[in-house]
C-alpha cells in the first residue's frame, strides 16, 4: 500500500496540517533546502513530537508553523492548515494576530526568552493583550498561572525581574505565559534543552499536566528520545529536512521502521544495558543541504542502501496501522512477503 | 572542614600505583577573582587519579566539576588544601616552575567551536602547543598531520579555519591538540556538550580508544550520566562543591548509596513510551552556594529527608563490602527496599 500524503488518523480534523512543505534558506553559497516535502498532521488535544539531530530542520518546521523565519527564508511549496486556514496564504496582519492568541510558544533558552529591564508582571499583563478585561483582573490570572507552574509565593515574586530567577524557574514563567493566553496549539522549541537533568523531570510533568488540564495541542521539538518518549503521542523522525517516518510513539521506539530511526535508537546511551568499551555510532556525517537532492537522503549513511536508493526518492510507506516511513525497504519486505 | 589530597602518580616504578595519602589540607577553590564575599564553590573535595584510569567527576550545573578542573591546571588558585602531580605538589608553584607540569596535563575545554581561536588554522592550533613549550625540533607540519590522523580526521584539515568545522570534527581538533604534548592526564570538560547522540558515541569511543593505545588517564567532568557509563573507572558525584558520592563507576550505577544519585540515574531512562516511570521528581532547584542549608546540603530536595538531616552534616560512610564505595547520607539507599539499619555502616577515615 503506497501513500503519498500523510496520515490522516483521527475522523476528525487535526489541528494543524503541515502538507508538502518546502524551505529555502538564501545564502551566499547557493540555496539551502532545509525543508523538502514535510507533511505532518497534530491532531487537537495531542502531544506530537519532532525528533531530530542538529540541522534536520525541527527547529525550523517549528518558526515556519510560528511564522517567525529570518529574511533569507523562502516557503517554496506547500500548506499549514491551521483550524483549516492556510498560514501561508494569510494576510500578515491576521498571522500576527494569531500568535500570543491561538498559537503560542515556548523557547529553548529561559534566560533569553524574557526580556531583562521589565517586570515578569509586566510582562504577563502585556502578554494577554488579547483578552478583555482590566489590568487587575490581567494580574491575578497570572498570578493563577504561576501558582499553577509551581512558583512558590507568587504574590511577592510577580513583580521580580527576569535575573532574580534560576534557569528552571524562569522557564516555568515562560510555560506561564505561554499557556496563560489559553493557546489551541503550544509550540515548544527544546524547552529543556538548556535545563539540568533533574530540573527536566520537573518541566516534563509539568507541561504534560498543564497539556491534561487545559487540552491544547503541542508541537513539542526536541532531541531527548527519552523526554519525547514521556511526554508524547504522536513522533515524526527528521533528518536532514525531511520526515523519515512518523506515527504513534509507541510504535515509533518499539517497531522503528526507518533505518535511521532504529540507528537512533541504537545511538542512545540510556538503551544501552550491557557495559561496553564501544558506543555504537552512525557513521558519516549529515550531508549538505545545497543543491538538489536525488534519491534517499539517508543513503550515505545507511547500511542496507542499494541502487535504488541513489536513483529514486522513498515516498511514504505505511506500517500497520498508524506508521508511515519513507524507505525502499519497506516496499521490498512488502513484494518479498505478498 | 575535611582534608584532601588530589594526587596523579606516573613513576615508571611505582607501576601507576597510588596509595591514599595523609591529609594535606581541604581544596577550596574561588568562584571569582574578587575580594569577600567568597563563595565556596568546592569545598573539601579530596580524590586521585591513577595511572590510565578514567574518573568521571558528575554534577549539575554550579556544582563545581569544572572549577575542581581549572584548579588542576592552575586557571584558578585553591584557597587552601594541595593538588599534587606526579608526586610534586604544584599547588604552591608559580608560573614558569609550573610550566613542566602543566606540558603533562591537557585540557579539553566545554565548548568545541568555542575553544579554537577563530583567526588561526587547524595547523597552528595544533602546533601551538610546541611553540608554548619552546619545542622548536618539531616539524610543524608532519606533527600537525601525525596529530590528525590520530583523531581520525583527513590531513588537509590543517589548512581549515574553526568555522569550517562541524561540532564533531571541531572536538576532533581539540582532541587533537590536547594530545600534542602527549600527556599524562587529560581533562575533558563536559566533551559531548552539544553533540549529537549519533557523533557523541564517536568521541567517547576515540578517547577510549586513543587511551588503550597512549595509556593516559582521563578526568570526564560531564553532568549525562549515561556518558560516563562506559567510560569511565570510577566516578565521583558532586553536589554544591562537595562529593556527595564516590565509588566504582559500575558499583554506583548498579547500587547508587545517595538519594542524589538515585535521582540523577532516573533522570535519563531508557527511551521507552511503556516503562514504568520511576523517574524520580527533586523537589525544588540547586540551592544558592551562597546559603548553604544546614545540616545535609542535600536535605532540601531529598524526599527521604528527616530530622536529623536538617541539623547534622554527615560524614562519610564506606560500603562495609567496597570501601572504595563512600558517600554522604544519613540514611543510605540499601538495595531495593530502603534500610535505614546504621549498624550496616561504619564511619571511614578517609575523606571523600
Amino acid at each position: 500500500m503506497r501513500r503519498d500524503d500523510s496520515i490522516s488518523h483521527t475522523s476528525a480534523r487535526p489541528l494543524l496540517e503541515i502538507r508538502g512543505l518546502g524551505l529555502d534558506f538564501g545564502t551566499p553559497r547557493g540555496r539551502v533546502h532545509a525543508l523538502r516535502n514535510v507533511s505532518l498532521d497534530v491532531p487537537a488535544a495531542q502531544v506530537v513530537g519532532i525528533v531530530g539531530e542538529s540541522g534536520s530542520g525541527k527547529s525550523t518546521l517549528a518558526y515556519t508553523v510560528m511564522g517567525l523565519l529570518p529574511e533569507n527564508a523562502d516557503v517554496t511549496a506547500g500548506s499549514i492548515l491551521f483550524e483549516g486556514k492556510d498560514l501561508l496564504k494569510m494576510p500578515a496582519q491576521a498571522r500576527r494576530s494569531l500568535l500570543g492568541d491561538r498559537l503560542s510558544m515556548i523557547f529553548q533558552d529561559p534566560m533569553t526568552a524574557l526580556n531583562p529591564v521589565r517586570t515578569i508582571e509586566s510582562q504577563m499583563i502585556d502578554i494577554q493583550h488579547h483578552e478583555q478585561g482590566s489590568r487587575s483582573e490581567k494580574r491575578a490570572r497570572a498570578l493563577e498561572m504561576l501558582h499553577r507552574v509551581g512558583i512558590p509565593d507568587p504574590q511577592s515574586r510577580i513583580g521580580a525581574y527576569p535575573h532574580h530567577f534560576s534557569g528552571g524557574m524562569r522557564q516555568r514563567v515562560c510555560i506561564a505565559m505561554a499557556l496563560l493566553v489559553k493557546p489551541t496549539l503550544l509550540v515548544a522549541d527544546e524547552p529543556t534543552t538548556a535545563l539540568d537533568a533533574t530540573l527536566e523531570v520537573q518541566i516534563i510533568r509539568l507541561l504534560k499536566d498543564l497539556q491534561k488540564e487545559i487540552g491544547c495541542s503541542i508541537l513539542f521539538v526536541s532531541h531527548h528520545l527519552g523526554a519525547v518518549a514521556e511526554l508524547c503521542d504522536r513522533v515524526a523522525v527528521m533528518y536532514a529536512g525531511e520526515v523519515v517516518e512518523q506515527g504513534a510513539v509507541r510504535d515509533i521506539f518499539h517497531n522503528p521502521a526507518h533505518p535511521y530511526t532504529r540507528a537512533l535508537l541504537e545511538c542512545d546511551p540510556g538503551r544501552i544495558k550491557k557495559s561496553t568499551r564501544t558506543l555504537p555510532t552512525i557513521p558519516g556525517e549529515v550531508p549538505s543541504l545545497l543543491g538538489s537532492k536525488e534519491g534517499c537522503i539517508f543513503r550515505t549513511r545507511c547500511r542496507h542502501a542499494s541502487n535504488r536508493c541513489v536513483l529514486e526518492n522513498p515516498v511514504e510507506y505505511r506500517i500497520g496501522v498508524d506508521q508511515v516511513a519513507r524507505c525502499h525497504l519497506l516496499d521490498e519486505e512488502r513484494l518479498v512477503s505478498a | 572542614m575535611k582534608s584532601g589530597w588530589f594526587r596523579h602518580e606516573r613513576a615508571a616504578s611505582c607501576s601507576g600505583f597510588a596509595r591514599p595519602l595523609p591529609h594535606q589540607g581541604s581544596l577550596k577553590a574561588l568562584a571569582t577573582g574578587t575580594k569577600a564575599p567568597f563563595i565556596d564553590a568546592v569545598c573539601g573535595v579530596s580524590f586521585e587519579i591513577r595511572k590510565g584510569e578514567t574518573l568521571a567527576l558528575v554534577g549539575e550545573s554550579g556544582s563545581g566539576k569544572s572549577t575542581i578542573a581549572r584548579t588542576i591546571i592552575g586557571l584558578q588558585r585553591a584557597v587552601s588544601g594541595s593538588i599534587s602531580f606526579d608526586g610534586q605538589e604544584i599547588e604552591e608553584l608559580s608560573g614558569a616552575e609550573r610550566k613542566p607540569y602543566l606540558r603533562r596535563i591537557a585540557m579539553m575545554f566545554q565548548d568545541p567551536i568555542g575553544s579554537l581561536s577563530p583567526r588561526l588554522t587547524v595547523r597552528s592550533l595544533l602546533t601551538e602547543p610546541f611553540r608554548i613549550h619552546g619545542l622548536k625540533d618539531r616539524d610543524a607540519g608532519s606533527e600537525a598531520e601525525r596529530l590528525l590522523r590520530m583523531v581520525g580526521l583527513p590531513a588537509d584539515f590543517v589548512r581549515r579555519y574553526p568555522h569550517q568545522l562541524s561540532g564533531g570534527q571541531a572536538r576532533r581538533v581539540g582532541i587533537a591538540r590536547a594530545l600534542a604534548l602527549d600527556p599524562d592526564l587529560i581533562i575533558a570538560d563536559e566533551p559531548t556538550a552539544g553533540l549529537d547522540v549519533s557523533v557523541q558515541g564517536e568521541v567517547l569511543n576515540l578517547l577510549a580508544r586513543l587511551q588503550d593505545e597512549l595509556g593516559m588517564a582521563i578526568l570526564i567532568i560531564t553532568h549525562n550520566l549515561n556518558v560516563v557509563r562506559h567510560m569511565t573507572d570510577r566516578m565521583a558525584i558532586m553536589y554544591l562543591g562537595r562529593f556527595i558520592e564516590v565509588g566504582s563507576t559500575e558499583r554506583i550505577f548498579e547500587h547508587p548509596r545517595h538519594p542524589y544519585t538515585e535521582a540523577l540515574l532516573a533522570a535519563n531512562p531508557e527511551p521507552d513510551p511503556d516503562a514504568v516511570l520511576n523517574r524520580i521528581e527533586l523537589k525544588g532547584e540547586v540551592p544558592s552556594l551562597l546559603r548553604r542549608p544546614s545540616g545535609c546540603e542535600f536535605h532540601t530536595r531529598c524526599r527521604y529527608a528527616q530530622d536529623i538531616c536538617h541539623r547534622v552534616f554527615p560524614e562519610p560512610l564506606a560500603s562495609p563490602d567496597d570501601t572504595e564505595h563512600s558517600f554522604r547520607c544519613h540514611f543510605p539507599l540499601e538495595g531495593e527496599a530502603v534500610q535505614r539499619e546504621q549498624e550496616l555502616l561504619f564511619p571511614v577515615e578517609e575523606g571523600i
